[in-house]
């Protein structure tokens, strides 16, 4: 049983804590937060010690583990800490603010011998996971070109506040961007480059509502990722992606796979011509559920890691690096809004 | 409690497999008059139960059906908190406008409960608020349940605050003589919870049960297991897992298996409604 603690239980937080809480071979020993009246709800109500200091509330406990699910522009701060406190860490995306900082965190686990995750939760979808096993089977045959596409209702009139400030982590670019442009390293690897990029304003007067980028994969596959997070029509944010193999091409959302093959593929047990797997057909089973498989599933492989089951996550402050670099390189190939 | 129970998902675009599907489903019932129809459908087929999400657009709707006599009879178990709903009011009136649309006429005892919640920790206070502003829609209606939305359901399980789910159950009894409901993705842990630690009798538990497994955790085997022990009221949803197993195969598991008491079901077409009763109804199914 690995011993953990969480810094920043606000919203997401909260989540957090009850999936970890349940999570089998881990155990949640205290929280911290800087919100006092958090903090006493948490004394009055639950188990956990609380620390409105992260400092002493690491000198305090033998931690195997710590969750970093404070905003953002602190992620870099207080893992640089932990890291450095030998404690391996599961980190909310993005990793950092700039890819500088999480290379520099890569190396630091690294030299520490510290094992880190990052909150990419697509990455643990049942569908997504089989879309990833399917292509490393080469499903359809050899990939070369992918449309993948994030799209929500997020900014649907003026866009007011910190969404509409870059600073603040504001932005579509920014706040679907990395789930998305995870996707495409999870499905075609991090050796990437960002061909060409786009950023559009709709209802933001300082930040970009729509994104289009091309990326190449390993100077091969060439995806153009679209990312809209002013789309009315959609009650919450949707991944689909389309993905084209000189053997047929197969089309995936959060719930479902089409696949069309140019011929019989018997080794994995498709036919000729269009093919359907739902998530109904996939193992969705876990040992407590509360926002979505994917969520359960994600902190299952935290406890993995720390209890050396693992050696790396798939969600790994490598890969998140990279996405890291990912928005950076957009954001400066675009060199403004349109 | 009646064995068909008619649900709202098909209402709101809430498809759990298909993302098309519900599209198309928020399509057809655009305006509250869609909903009352179907409802009115619902009622007059025999269906005499009906399970909903407090969503804003069911304001109208509940309107409708209080003035209509033919649905004196019909029993509405409402389902909360609609958590988004209060966070779209916040954002679109500010935190004291929404407070006093959600408590109307009540607004000294509101803020008085919600703000003695705040200074104690206690959250109980503000489920109480909360239940009471959400009740005050069915106000004269033929209330027989009040059931908790997973979301909340499961995060109070997880965060181990398991005696806000006592109070919860025993605050619908004595303020509205009526027992509580629990939605859970979580069936086997929360009937523990209910059962063996907090000694509730009979509590009612609604969690997908169908015959491919979805979404019933841990596993299949283990809430089947659990159902046997029929110490709880277990209403099944989800018997089709949103379309994946055939209308006839649902309902032949769900007759195979011990322990189901009622079966909650949603459908947008008054065909698929009429099939779907029908087989749950022919030779009965506990």
């Amino acid at each position: 049983m690995k011993k953990i603690a969480l810094i920043g239980i606000g919203k997401m937080g909260m989540s957090h804590l009850a999936i970890a809480n349940m999570t089998p071979d881990i155990e949640v020993v205290a929280v911290c937060d800087t919100s006092k009246v958090l903090l006493r709800f948490v004394d009055k109500n639950m188990k956990f010690k609380t620390y409105a200091d992260y400092k002493k509330m690491i000198d305090e406990n033998e931690l195997d583990g710590i969750m970093v699910l404070v905003p953002n522009a602190f992620h870099y701060d207080i893992a640089k800490y932990c890291i450095k406190k030998g404690i391996s860490l599961f980190v909310e995306k993005p990793f950092t603010l700039t890819y500088k900082d999480s290379q520099s965190l890569v190396e630091l686990a690294k030299e520490h011998g510290v094992k880190g995750q990052v909150g990419y939760v697509n990455r643990f979808n049942p569908i997504f996971e089989k879309v990833k096993k399917l292509l490393d089977a080469n499903i359809v045959g050899e990939v070369s070109n992918y449309i993948n596409r994030m799209t929500g209702g997020v900014i649907l009139k003026e866009n007011k506040g910190w969404r509409n400030d870059y600073s603040k982590g504001g932005g579509c670019l920014f706040d679907y961007g990395p789930h998305c442009f995870d996707l495409s390293t999870y499905f075609f690897g991090t050796d990437v480059k960002v061909e060409s990029s786009i950023l559009k304003k709709v209802f933001s007067s300082n930040v970009d509502d729509v994104v289009y980028s091309t990326l190449t994969h390993n100077n091969k596959i060439v995806g153009i990722n679209y990312i809209n997070w002013s789309d009315s029509s959609v009650r919450k944010a949707t991944n689909s992606i389309e993905i084209m193999g000189s053997k047929g091409k197969l089309t995936a959302s959060k719930y479902e796979i089409n696949i069309f093959l140019t011929e019989n593929n018997s080794t994995l047990g498709f036919e000729k011509g269009w093919n359907q797997i739902y998530v109904t057909d996939e193992s969705t089973d876990v040992a407590y559920y509360l926002r979505g498989e994917d969520f359960s599933r994600q902190l299952v492989e935290f406890s993995a890691l720390l209890n050396g089951n693992i050696d790396e996550s798939r969600s790994s402050f490598y890969t998140a690096s990279i996405t890291d670099k990912i928005l950076e390189d957009i954001k400066a190939l675009a060199g403004g809004l349109k | 409690m009646d064995k068909v129970i008619f649900g709202d998902n098909q209402f709101f675009g809430v498809n759990h497999m298909s993302e098309q599907t519900a599209i198309k489903q928020a399509q057809k019932f655009k305006t509250a008059d869609d909903i009352y129809k179907t409802l009115e459908y619902v009622n007059r087929i025999g269906i005499k139960s009906f399970m909903f999400t407090t969503h804003n657009q069911l304001e109208p709707v509940l309107g409708m059906m209080k003035a209509n006599p033919q649905f004196d009879d019909f029993k509405l178990y409402p389902c909360m908190p609609y958590a988004h709903k209060y966070a779209e009011a916040m954002v679109e009136l500010g935190i004291f406008e929404a407070i006093s649309k959600f408590t109307p006429g009540n607004k000294l005892v509101a803020g008085l409960k919600g703000v003695g919640s705040v200074i104690t920790s206690n959250p109980t206070p503000m489920m109480k608020l909360l239940v009471d502003s959400e009740m005050k829609l069915l106000e004269g209606m033929n209330v027989k349940g009040i059931m908790l939305l997973n979301i909340v359901t499961d995060l109070l399980l997880g965060l181990g605050m398991h005696d806000m789910l006592l109070e919860f159950s025993k605050y619908t009894q004595k303020r509205y003589n009526v027992k509580a409901g629990f939605f859970t993705m979580n069936h086997e842990k929360l009937h523990d919870v209910l059962v063996n630690e907090l000694g509730i009798e009979n509590p009612i538990i609604i969690s997908d049960i169908n015959k491919i497994g979805f979404r019933m955790n841990p596993s299949k085997d283990n809430v089947e297991k659990t159902l046997e022990k029929k110490d709880s009221i277990n209403i099944a949803m989800s018997i089709l897992a949103s379309g994946a197993i055939k209308p006839k195969d649902a309902v032949d598991y769900i007759k195979s298996i011990d322990g189901v008491h009622s079966v909650l079901f949603g459908a947008s077409t008054f065909e698929h409604i009429k099939e779907t009763k029908e087989l749950l109804e022919r030779d009965g199914y506990v």
